[in-house]
């Protein structure tokens, strides 16, 4: 890297307009090619589309709340819905959650902003298709709130086949939106994979890119290979909820269980689409806040191509009960512990990093410490799972729940959070309250313990999932999940209120306040300018290199 | 909210303590680990033991990781605003292929001990009972060896002897689940699945659908029996009236208790809302009903050839006044051996009596 360093730049530009201020018009935004106002852009979108999809969460807790049903009799008794209310809700909540908050959340919001700034590029390689998947995004969000409002979908986010084909025709509207959804993932994995290829700056060669960058990548190839399958499959759910084309009804000679084999076969890629780029933050920020280079830098690199590949092969371990034939389970088992490997691996990695390193425990890293523990247990939970007869027990109970939020909501969005506070002062250019800040992260981490522990305990003890009304005996954990969940909620709305405070009249931030070696913070003005970089950078040194960063903090400490 | 939080706490706190070692045992349930239900299938012990032993090998792995980050994150605080990293190794390559090749092998260990569990689940033996498990949106019916009617929500199974169910789904997915048998296998309709299980524990269990079957998905559930081997050998030789053949002659109080069965998860009697239309004071109307052959709107007489016909065929004539009753209608279309004809009769007799 050039010797300039990130404080110079900073203040050689202050005057300049930036990326936000150059103009504000309307039209500027909605007709925008920039990457990062399109990142921001989707920012909002999917932190909508995540208050919305948590809102539906807490209606499901609090109904759970004392929702129980007599075995003997079959009467219910409290809970604030009625089934069918209840089973619309928890759709909802999987599916905003799942297909417009997890997914999108990573790859095209802060992907899209950091992107081209880690790679020296002025922008991603199509920015118009880029925009195209913005507005993709906003069109299948549109219809999955208008099959909402016009019908009741209530299949789970899963649409499992025959169910979803008698339900009624608001299905075949969600289903639609899914499909477009999926474009919008396409299109954004093609244009990362291109620009990735393209517009690496001179010197950056494949294993000079930041780990986010070689995380985002090998999501794209998951995205651009495995989506068309998700558009292909809810199109058949379409043709056959409308015209009993026969696929999947058995009244007319389908197949159900064929559903579940193409659904997997999208969705289990799916799980690494989602936690993928969030391991890629992870290595940013552990090494950032660590003051160190990441610990086993190829093998981090490698083990996400691995995880890839490897992720497209073990769709059946979700059909453990399913009826499958026996080489098949075996099979499906084998593998899964495979793909467990690679996410272990990057764990001890990190960890690795953070031995012996100088550790800060600003914001973003106190949620990715969260992540570190909650990742623990998500993947050795993973391990039970994957034995095959313990799942024949713990299938489609609430120990699956737990395992999976805490892979997808614990680690995915804990991730996300840990990357927005650390890309927040580049995006805006202030800094929110560091007080706040830790109150926030722990508030958080405890609340989202106390809401899945208890359901680790109650889905062993036998309780399955999607229960409107559950027998009495599981009712403490009940209880206990949702006091954890209200404390969940009092945490993301202590961390939105702190962040939106800090866009009005926060701290200015400094020019690369947490002093990362990376392109995006050492060659970009704070918030960057309309084309990132005046003249392009050249990449000189390896990715996590913090010789100049130490030097300039010990001339900082000299001068004051 | 906070007494029963505290409540939970309290009963808990033992357990969440010793770390999965059970501090009281109850004599009635020997051995049973915190976190699991009672056993009471020859599974439940084998699942038992491997679930323990993968609990202590993650426990192992997490507490592990957890000691080396949180030493090193207070270790290593960085104090000073220059304060250099104490280490800047990047890699180590013999530490590296250490902590890939023992995951490895534990978890191949973990595999194949998996593997051998679910081996012995999906071969029943050759002797032993046979049962068939009829599902459909919301309830299980059975039918027990030596009698060829299914009876709705209970089981009854033998102690100490193999049983073999042969299921199948009528409408859409349902998965049969015994916590306590530590079994559970999807129904699918138009397809038979089998499961065994050989019950260890006189007592009753629950009975719980684990596939999203829609409304009333978490109502379908029911209890599995243990009764003892002298008590089911009466069953079977007469010498007691099995409960799942126990009439009492009396064509309205049996069509009450079969009408309970099969047709009270859709249809109330009280005139609340379900997912197919009450029946209270139904009797004798007559109601505008689409009918689908024509497509075209008839009214129809609520009366005796009515129940039949709906019955067997519920697509025929829908009835009007909400969306949900289709068509096509969520009723199952109920076979001989499920609702035999005189069965009808039964719930005839008994509609009769709603006013
Ligand atoms: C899975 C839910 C379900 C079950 C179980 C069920 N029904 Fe129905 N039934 C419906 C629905 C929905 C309708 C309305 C649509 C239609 O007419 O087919 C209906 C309609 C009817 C009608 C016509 C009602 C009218 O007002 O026109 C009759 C009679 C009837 N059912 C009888 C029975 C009997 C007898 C049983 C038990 C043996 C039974 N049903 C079990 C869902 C169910
Ligand atoms: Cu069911
Ligand atoms: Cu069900």
């Amino acid at each position: 890297m050039t010797a300039i360093s990130a404080t110079s730049v900073h203040e050689t530009h202050a005057e300049r307009k930036n990326y936000l201020n150059r103009d504000s018009s309307f039209m500027s935004w909605a007709g925008t090619l920039d990457h990062k106002r399109i990142g921001l852009m989707y920012l909002t979108g999917v932190m909508f589309a995540f208050l919305v999809g948590g809102l539906f969460a807490l209606l499901v807790r609090l109904h759970l709340w004392d929702a129980t049903v007599d075995v003997a009799t079959g009467v219910k008794s409290g809970g604030l819905f009625e089934p069918g209310k209840y089973n619309q809700y928890f759709t909802m909540h999987g599916v905003f959650m799942v297909f417009m908050f997890i997914i999108p959340a990573i790859p095209a919001s802060l992907g899209n902003f950091a992107l081209p700034l880690m790679l020296g590029a002025k922008d991603v390689a199509l920015p118009r298709l880029n925009l195209a998947s913005f507005y993709l995004w906003l069109a299948g969000t549109i219809m999955a709130i208008a099959s909402m409002l016009l019908g009741q979908v209530d299949t789970g986010w899963t649409f499992y086949t025959p169910y979803s084909i008698y339900t009624q025709k608001a299905v075949v509207m969600m289903g639609l939106s899914v499909f477009v959804l999926g474009f919008s993932s396409i299109f954004t994995g093609l244009n990362f994979i291109v620009t990735t290829h393209k517009l690496r700056a001179p010197g950056q060669g494949w294993f000079r890119m930041p780990l986010f960058v070689w995380a985002v990548y090998a999501t794209a190839l998951l995205q651009v290979v495995a989506t068309p399958v998700l558009g292909v499959t809810v199109l058949l759910l379409g043709f056959e909820r409308l015209y009993h084309i026969g696929i999947f009804d058995p009244q007319f000679g389908g197949d159900p269980v064929l559903f579940q084999h193409f659904f997997w076969f999208y969705s289990h890629p799916a799980v690494y689409i989602m936690i993928l780029p969030a391991m890629g933050i992870m290595s940013e920020v552990v090494s950032v806040f660590s003051r160190k280079p990441i610990f086993g830098y190829r093998l981090i690199a490698f083990s996400s191509l691995a995880i890839a590949i490897i992720s497209f092969i073990v769709w059946g371990h979700h059909m453990f009960t399913s009826g499958q034939s026996e080489l098949a389970l075996f099979l499906f088992s084998f593998l899964t512990f495979f793909v467990a490997l690679p996410s272990a691996i990057k764990e001890f990695n990190w960890v690795a990093t953070i031995w012996k390193g100088s550790i800060s425990l600003e914001a973003p890293m106190l949620y990715a410490l969260s992540f570190l523990v909650i990742f623990a247990i998500g993947g050795l939970t993973g391990v039970i799972l994957g034995t095959l007869n313990l799942d024949i027990h713990l299938h489609d109970t609430y120990f699956v729940v737990a395992h999976f939020h805490y892979v997808m909501m614990g680690s995915t969005a804990m991730a996300f959070f840990a990357g927005l506070h650390y890309w927040w002062p580049k995006m805006f250019g202030v800094m929110y309250s560091r007080f706040w800040a830790t109150i926030g992260a722990l508030v958080i981490f405890i609340g989202f313990n106390a809401t899945f522990i208890p359901q680790f305990v109650m889905g062993s003890m036998g309780m399955p999932r999607r229960y409107a009304h559950y027998v009495p005996e599981f009712q403490g954990y009940h209880q206990a999940s949702t006091i954890g969940a209200l404390l969940l909620a009092t945490g993301i709305a202590i961390m939105v209120g702190y962040l939106l405070a800090s866009l009005f009249g926060g701290k200015k931030a400094e020019g690369n306040p947490w002093g990362s070696p990376t392109l995006d913070w050492t060659h970009t003005s704070t918030p960057p300018v309309l084309e990132n970089f005046d003249d392009q950078p050249i990449v000189e040194r390896e990715p996590y290199d913090y010789t100049l960063i130490l030097e300039e903090a010990k001339q900082r400490v000299q001068n004051a | 909210m906070i007494t029963s939080a505290l409540h939970w706490a309290g009963a808990h706190a033992p357990a969440l303590l010793s770390l999965g070692v059970p501090a009281a045992q109850d004599p009635q349930k020997p051995d049973q680990h915190w976190q699991l239900p009672v056993k009471a299938s020859s599974f439940a012990t084998e699942h038992d033991q491997l679930y323990t032993f993968v609990e202590w090998i993650n426990y192992v792995f997490f507490f592990g990781i957890m000691a080396v980050l949180f030493y090193s994150v207070v270790r290593y605080r960085r104090r000073r605003e220059d304060q250099p990293p104490a280490s800047t190794s990047t890699h180590n390559t013999a530490m590296e292929v250490t902590w890939t090749v023992i995951p490895l092998i534990v978890v191949m260990v973990i595999f194949a001990l998996g593997w051998k569990g679910y081996a012995e689940m999906s071969l029943a033996p050759g002797d032993s009972l046979q049962f068939e498990v009829s599902a459909r949106r919301w309830e299980w019916s059975f039918k027990h060896p030596g009698h060829d009617e299914f009876y709705t929500r209970e089981l009854w199974v033998p102690v100490n002897r193999p049983c073999q169910l042969t299921m199948s789904s009528r409408d859409v997915l349902h998965s049969f689940y015994i916590p306590a048998f530590r079994v559970k296998r999807d129904v699918l309709p138009g397809r038979y699945q089998t499961l065994w299980f050989k019950p260890t524990m006189v007592g009753d269990y629950h009975i719980f659908c684990t596939e999203y079957c829609g409304d009333q998905h978490s109502l379908m559930i029911g209890t599995v029996h243990v009764v003892t081997e002298a008590e089911w050998d009466a069953f079977m030789s007469g010498a007691k009236q099995p409960p799942w053949n126990a009439w009492t002659g009396d064509a309205a109080v049996d069509g009450k208790k079969f009408y309970q069965q099969k047709c009270s998860s859709c249809h109330s009697t009280d005139g609340s809302p379900g997912t197919g239309p009450s029946f209270k004071g139904s009797w004798g109307t007559t109601k505008p009903v689409l009918d689908t052959a024509t497509g075209q709107d008839v009214q129809m007489a609520f009366d005796e050839a009515y129940v039949r016909m709906s019955v067997r065929d519920p697509n025929r004539h829908i009835a009007k006044g909400d969306p949900k009753y289709g068509p096509p209608s969520p009723m199952t279309k109920f076979s001989t051996s499920e609702v035999p004809d005189e069965r009808i009769e039964w719930i005839i007799a008994f509609l009769k009596t709603l006013k």
